[in-house]
């Protein structure tokens, strides 16, 4: 008998597995280099791993990824020192 | 340690096999008439004779979850209940048998409530014929033991990745002590062979999702698979059976249906559990008599023996299927299937069904053969 491996609803993670969401924002956010403090606290909040979290010793702040970024907002809302604010996408 | 012959209830003769196949983890939560089963192992774990982990849940439905996960990081797992501990697990049964985890769980079968009662019917595991585990019904306690262990090889096989129901009539089997040949450990472990290549195992280094949402395509082609894992564990039974025979020195008929009697009878009695073995007894009596009777025991209700229920009927001229469960606004379960085949085969064989035993009914194989006669 010839060993059959079973077929399972398993996914592995891969990058962009819904697509590009980022078509899907009507938003976008923003983020202030002043106001800034690199707390990464917005990047923990990300429910999409769509910001590149800031590095206090290079001195960078936080980074989106608008491939990917569905413009949600929870960034701007979660960030407590105003950093973030969101803006209408224009086209 | 050799071979060992003791009188063993079928409870501890489940304990005993479970023992020499030493899974890694047990979780269960007690009921009657299962607790024996679990109150054994717990203290072979507490004394070290095993080194397994056993897990105190606070319910049946967190026991096949528990054991599930474990089976999902690659673990030799069991759990056993009953009646309606099942039915609380009953989420979990499905997501077992749908998951391919190759859990086994022994199900001392009793009626279900309302009125209350802790005796022997089919009722609780003939409700989850659909939940896609394999199901094996068992005659006495040597049954019971051989059966457990078997279970392990037709589940841990990766060409059939199934859980394994190894069912047994509570009281009847389960307090109930007889003679059993319990085999070598040694021996027992050699057939089971070691579960170090698991059907599924969680890996840190390369994760993955597993049942979250899936499109219709993925859907049916997993339902597929599973249809065809069962078609298959049909051929597996059989052969681990025969394996097993070759092995210990015993067997149950092919595996799938026991055979009692000669060939070519004008009625057939087809049933399934202690009754069946009953049954048996019933024939001798007939037989004596001079009428031309014999039986069947179905072992494997799934997957259900399609093929040899065909065999069996183009063979002998009226068959009488005693149930001891019952679908309500149907009829019996056992009958049911019967019936399916049959009418899709195009054979004409008549089927008269019964439904007995419920709610722990003592049937005497004097009843049996009264029913016999009434409809030869």
């Amino acid at each position: 008998m010839t060993e059959k491996e079973p077929s399972m609803p398993i996914l592995y993670p891969i990058e962009g597995a819904a697509g590009l969401t980022g078509d899907w924002r009507t938003q976008r956010p923003i983020v202030d280099p002043e106001k800034c403090k690199m707390c990464n606290i917005c990047w923990q909040y990300c429910p999409d791993l769509a910001i590149t979290a800031a590095n206090k010793d290079e001195n960078k702040v936080i980074v989106f990824d608008y491939t990917y970024c569905k413009g949600c907002g929870i960034c701007a809302s979660e960030c407590p020192f105003g950093a973030i604010h969101m803006e209408k996408e224009v086209d | 340690m050799a071979e060992e012959v003791v009188m063993l209830t079928g409870n501890h003769s489940v304990s005993e096999a479970v023992k020499r196949v030493k899974p890694d983890v047990i979780a269960a939560y007690p009921i009657t008439p299962q607790t024996a089963i679990i109150e054994y192992l717990s203290r072979l774990v507490d004394s070290g004779e095993i080194d397994s982990h056993f897990l105190r849940v606070e319910s049946e439905h967190s026991a096949l979850a528990a054991v599930a996960g474990a089976s999902w990081a690659g673990a030799r797992t069991f759990t056993a209940t009953s009646s309606q501990g099942l039915l609380y697990m009953g989420e979990w049964v499905f997501w077992t048998g749908y998951a391919r985890l190759p859990v086994v769980m022994a199900v001392v079968n009793r009626c279900l409530a309302p009125g209350w009662s802790i005796w022997v019917d089919l009722q609780d595991s003939m409700a989850f014929r659909d939940a896609a585990w394999i199901q094996i019904y068992n005659k006495n306690n040597q049954e019971v033991f051989d059966t457990t262990i078997q279970s392990y090889r037709i589940a841990e096989s990766k060409d059939i990745a199934l859980p394994v129901m190894p069912c047994l009539d509570g009281f009847v089997l389960s307090h109930t002590s007889s003679k059993v040949i319990l085999s070598d450990p040694e021996e027992v472990y050699n057939f089971v062979g070691d579960y170090s290549d698991p059907i599924i195992e969680i890996d840190t280094g390369k994760p993955f999702a597993y049942g979250s949402i899936v499109m219709p395509d993925k859907y049916n082609k997993d339902r597929k698979d599973l249809m065809e894992a069962m078609e298959r564990a049909k051929a597996k039974i059989k052969a681990v059976n025969k394996e097993f025979s070759e092995t210990f020195g015993r067997s149950y008929g092919n595996g799938l249906v026991e055979k009692y009697g000669d060939d070519d009878a004008d009625l057939t009695i087809v049933g399934i559990g202690t009754m069946a073995d009953e049954t048996q007894q019933a024939i001798d009596m007939l037989t004596s008599e001079g009428l031309k009777v014999n039986s069947v025991r179905v072992r494997t209700f799934r997957p259900f023996p399609t093929e040899d229920i065909i065999d069996i009927a183009k063979k002998n001229h009226k068959l009488l299927v005693i149930d001891r469960s019952v679908s309500f606004g149907h009829e019996g379960h056992l009958q049911m299937e019967i019936e399916s085949v049959l009418k899709r085969n195009n054979i004409d064989t008549p089927v008269i069904g019964k439904v007995m035993g419920l709610g722990g009914e003592d049937v005497p194989y004097t009843r049996i053969a009264k029913v016999a006669r009434e409809n030869l």
